[in-house]
């Protein structure tokens, strides 16, 4: 994760209150829609959406989150298919399962951690850019 | 992009390498680590067989066990067989079944006994359960679902009946999963080869238990139902040419036609 050491010129309250809550939406629906990690995607995609014409800058950070959101997604939806596997299906419980289930909570862990960072940062301004997820930001959100 | 492709490669890579790294710990090891001292599995043992031989008329001819003794101890005298002594009852039962019991012991019914064409078919029955109680598969399983707690107050002296008949019917009428059948099939199978005997019979076993019985029991299930089960056999039949097996008389025809009776023996008991 990078940061800039200073806020970004010409920006004002309201686009970091707009970036701020990017972030803060994908984790007030992490709470809600656990165990199915996707109702957070929608709606950090739909406050995206809303935020098309907001500024750069908020517009950079909305996409991140939902970015960062889509890759959370695709990896907890395998936990979830291989849960369900195991209970309803014909899959016995097995150390890989476990594994994959410690990794998913590393991972979700520093996710979660980095949103809670992202979110406060934002907030007051600064532009905070994920590893990978800001790279990808970056080719996708044009000025 | 450049600076992306290599990002995501890292995170792919960190992601991939931590689940391999935790994949290597065998965390169900762990949780079946609970184990019953070994007197407690051995106090368990003799309540299922007592409540056993309340269920069911246990055969006792000595000429009958003599033979079984005989084929028992063909196996566990064999090298490299963890030689454990192990405690074999059969009982009378009109359904085709095996299954071990916790402090090692066999049961066997006299229907499983008549279907048996020959007793190096019967060696591969008894090798096959030998081979359950040697691998640790009988008390790992009854720990694993009924719990230790359970088990603990039943061998404390508060046996209850309620708890030994869901313990039998999980030993004697459900099967072990696939991977723990196919270990015991493959230590089966190295035993009698260890003690000299053709495990041909065995595979011809498994097919004919495939296709001739009307209603198999959910022990045998893994053999009826799994599409493996030929390839097996076939495994099986490869490995005595390619080995060259040659394989000795089990038993005397007087020794083997007297187990053959024991179903009607333990008819008469009744």
């Amino acid at each position: 994760m990078t940061e800039s050491t200073l806020p970004p010129v010409g920006l004002g309250e309201n686009d970091w209150e707009k970036a701020s809550n990017s972030y803060l939406m994908s984790l007030m629906f992490i709470m809600i829609g656990l165990p199915l990690p996707l109702i957070n995607l929608i709606a950090s995609f739909i406050y995206f959406l809303n935020n098309r014409r907001a500024s750069h800058y908020a517009r950079w950070h909305c996409l991140q989150a939902v970015l960062s959101q889509l890759a959370g997604v695709f990896m907890n939806s395998i936990g979830i298919y291989w849960t369900l596997s195991i209970v309803f299906g014909s899959k016995s419980l097995s150390n890989p399962y476990i594994a994959y289930l410690l990794t998913l909570l590393f991972f979700n862990a520093i996710e979660y951690i980095a949103t809670i960072y992202a979110a406060i940062r934002t907030r007051k301004g600064f532009h905070v850019e994920w590893w990978v997820f800001g790279s990808l930001t970056n080719l996708l959100c044009r000025r | 992009m450049k600076r992306f492709i290599f990002e995501a490669l890292c995170l792919a890579l960190c992601f991939f390498g931590l689940f391999t790294l935790l994949s290597r710990v065998n965390y169900l090891g762990r949780f079946s680590g609970q184990k019953l001292g070994r007197n407690a599995e051995e106090k368990m043992g003799n309540l299922l067989y007592d409540f056993l031989r309340k269920q069911e008329k246990e055969v006792s001819q000595p000429a009958v066990t003599a033979a079984l003794d005989t084929l028992l101890l063909h196996l566990t005298m064999a090298p490299d067989t963890g030689a454990t002594p192990i405690r074999l009852h059969l009982f009378h039962s009109t359904t085709v079944n095996a299954f071990a019991l916790p402090g090692q012991q066999i049961v066997v019914t006299t229907e499983m006994i008549r279907f048996c064409k020959c007793p190096e078919e019967l060696a591969g029955v008894l090798a096959h359960e030998q081979a359950h109680i040697v691998l640790n598969h009988v008390t790992e399983r009854v720990v694993k679902e009924i719990g230790v707690s359970l088990l603990s107050t039943l061998v404390s002296g508060r046996s209850d009946n309620q708890i030994l008949g869901e313990i039998v019917h999980l030993l004697a009428g459900t099967a072990f999963d696939r991977k723990q059948e196919r270990q015991a099939d493959s230590a089966a199978v190295q035993t009698l080869m260890t003690a000299g005997v053709d495990p041909e019979p065995f595979a011809n076993l498994l097919f004919r238990l495939t296709h001739e019985t009307p209603s198999v029991p959910e022990q045998f299930e893994w053999i009826s139902t799994h599409p493996e089960t030929k390839e097996r056999v076939s495994a099986i039949l490869g490995w005595k040419k390619s080995s060259g097996n040659k394989s000795r008389p089990l038993l005397t025809p007087e020794a083997w036609d007297a187990l053959k009776r024991s179903d009607a023996a333990g008819a008469s008991n009744l």
